[in-house]
């Protein structure tokens, strides 16, 4: 556990002079966050200029959810996404050899060597959604639940991580696929919205089998006080579960797994 | 046929056969496509809850919209951008220079090749879609101007090939270009007509909007097949989408060249 926190260590320090070798990038992604957020500002704000609530959510609780889904989007992009996206094609070229021989975890190396910090400038433009939802919603927000809210988005990364890393290892067994990464952005998509919208099965699905409404309403919930104790023990339940399902996924996929020259 | 129709040819006709060898990807992306259909449809009975209308679109219309446009998406949605963003990073792209062809013109063809096939499965799967949601829709369509309303579909996969290459010429620049092709996608799906009509948005917001590319990849094209009427005029759009077409051109030639320039790659 210790050598691989200092393996994790080692690799923010060596993507942090990766990102201070290319600073265009920061200047780029600032900009093309700013676009981002703005334009699913302009979207809520169309939406919300035709109905008062998104099935029975407020506006200001809206953008407080989106916020969050930010601000779990740009965690993801700075320690993992890009990890994930190019893991079917090193598979596929046989790059992976190497970080399967190294003395840490596999998943760990596998995901989590190429993080981008050049995103670290996207939560500046999360702060300020923040302020803009909170003013939205007309309070102050409680400093305490805040946090609290943010520990869960934290941990919402668990979920996140294991949905990425089950849909990863399928390409032990798909031969050739470049659409798996749309997919995996297709699913967090999900979490951009009141998870009140959906209905009936689809609430079910979204909360307990693939709960990716989960990611961004719970912490928003929380931080609104209005996130019920057996949410958060069912949440703890989900990570767990997930986790442990994706990890033994994982290694399944990786006695699939062949290599030559 | 002349020799340079002639090598482009081949290379759509291999991106075709490629398409046809990877019809698991295909498929794949077909899951995607259903979340991106069922969150909508989640989102707008969400909308459609406390309004029965917004500008001539309600419910139904709205769905229906939203098949329409995942049809024109199987052929004008690219992902050629991220092909391009991978050759600069890993250094492929050197491979590239030392061959008698165009980078972009190959990437472009077989791109093409590729949406050829996924635009026959896509028109079979959401037409029957349609056919089994709305079936009086087949009733309505504007046969006389398929031609034309061919042509702008056609005119959408080259607006938005040269719209996402631009953006993975940003490579050059970056340490990869893979998460600002994602937040572009994201920007271009609400802008464009595919996340909602563009007549959702207020009327001076959708003005402004048509004067930038993006509504001319997706919007226009099925407000043409949808609403005939209403589409402002097929020459008008068929006449702007290629006045867009040849600045996107210009664009993308100056960003290769300068980025050439800034090319570096070793041991290939």
């Amino acid at each position: 556990m210790i050598h691989d926190l200092k393996v994790f260590f080692t690799l923010i320090a060596f993507n942090i002079k990766v990102t201070l070798a290319y600073r265009a990038s920061l200047v780029i992604s600032l900009i093309l966050n700013i676009l981002w957020v703005v334009s699913f500002i302009i979207f809520i704000e169309v939406i919300f200029q035709n109905v008062v609530t998104l099935g029975g959510v407020s506006k200001g609780e809206t953008l407080l959810i989106m916020a969050f889904y930010y601000l779990f989007t740009n965690i993801s992009d700075i320690f993992y996404r890009d990890s994930f996206e190019q893991f079917g094609e090193k598979m596929r070229t046989g790059y992976i050899d190497m970080w399967l021989t190294k003395p840490a975890s596999s998943r760990m190396l596998m995901f989590m060597s190429n993080m981008r910090f050049d995103y670290i400038t996207a939560i500046a433009v999360t702060v300020a959604l923040f302020a803009y939802a909170f003013r939205t919603l007309n309070s102050t927000p409680d400093i305490h639940l805040l946090l609290f809210g943010i520990g869960i988005s934290l941990i919402a990364h668990v979920i996140f991580f294991s949905v990425l890393s089950m849909l990863a290892t399928l390409n032990f067994w798909l031969e050739k696929t470049d659409t798996l990464n749309m997919v995996a952005w297709q699913l967090t998509q999900v979490g951009r919205y009141p998870r009140a919208i959906y209905t009936s099965w689809a609430r079910i699905v979204f909360t307990y089998v693939l709960p990716l409404a989960i990611l961004a309403n719970l912490p928003a919930e929380v931080a609104l006080k209005i996130a019920t104790t057996e949410s958060i023990i069912v949440f703890f339940a989900i990570t767990i579960t997930l986790y442990i399902v994706s990890f033994l996924f994982w290694k399944k996929g990786l006695t699939r797994y062949s290599s030559a020259g | 046929m002349p020799a340079l129709i002639k090598k482009y040819y081949s290379i759509a006709r291999t991106g075709f056969q490629q398409g046809l060898e990877h019809r698991v990807d295909f498929f794949i992306g077909i899951i995607g496509w259903s979340m991106r259909i069922m969150i909508s449809a989640f989102l707008f009975m969400a909308v459609f809850q406390s309004r029965a209308s917004i500008g001539n679109y309600n419910f139904s219309d709205t769905m229906l919209y939203f098949l329409v446009v995942q049809i024109i998406m199987t052929f004008s949605f690219v992902r050629v951008e991220f092909n391009v963003c991978n050759d600069i990073q890993t250094g492929d792209f050197s491979n590239y220079l030392v061959k008698p062809i165009s980078y972009l013109s190959y990437q472009i063809a077989s791109e093409l090749g590729k949406n050829i096939v996924r635009s026959l499965f896509g028109v079979g799967i959401f037409g029957v879609a349609i056919l089994l949601y709305r079936p009086e829709f087949y009733l309505h369509l504007p046969y006389l101007q398929a031609p034309l309303i061919l042509l702008s579909i056609i005119f959408s996969f080259f607006i938005s090939t040269f719209l996402t290459t631009s953006i993975a010429l940003l490579s050059f620049w970056l340490i990869s270009a893979h998460r600002v092709i994602y937040m572009f996608f994201a920007i271009q799906s609400i802008f464009s007509g595919m996340m909602i009509p563009i007549q959702f948005f207020p009327e001076q917001f959708q003005h402004i909007l048509s004067y930038t590319p993006f509504p001319y990849i997706f919007y226009y094209p099925a407000q043409m097949i949808i609403h005939p009427g209403t589409a402002g005029g097929i020459f008008h759009i068929l006449g702007a989408q290629m006045i867009i077409i040849l600045i996107e051109f210009i664009i993308i030639n100056a960003m290769f060249a300068v980025g050439m320039k800034k090319y570096e790659a070793t041991g290939r």
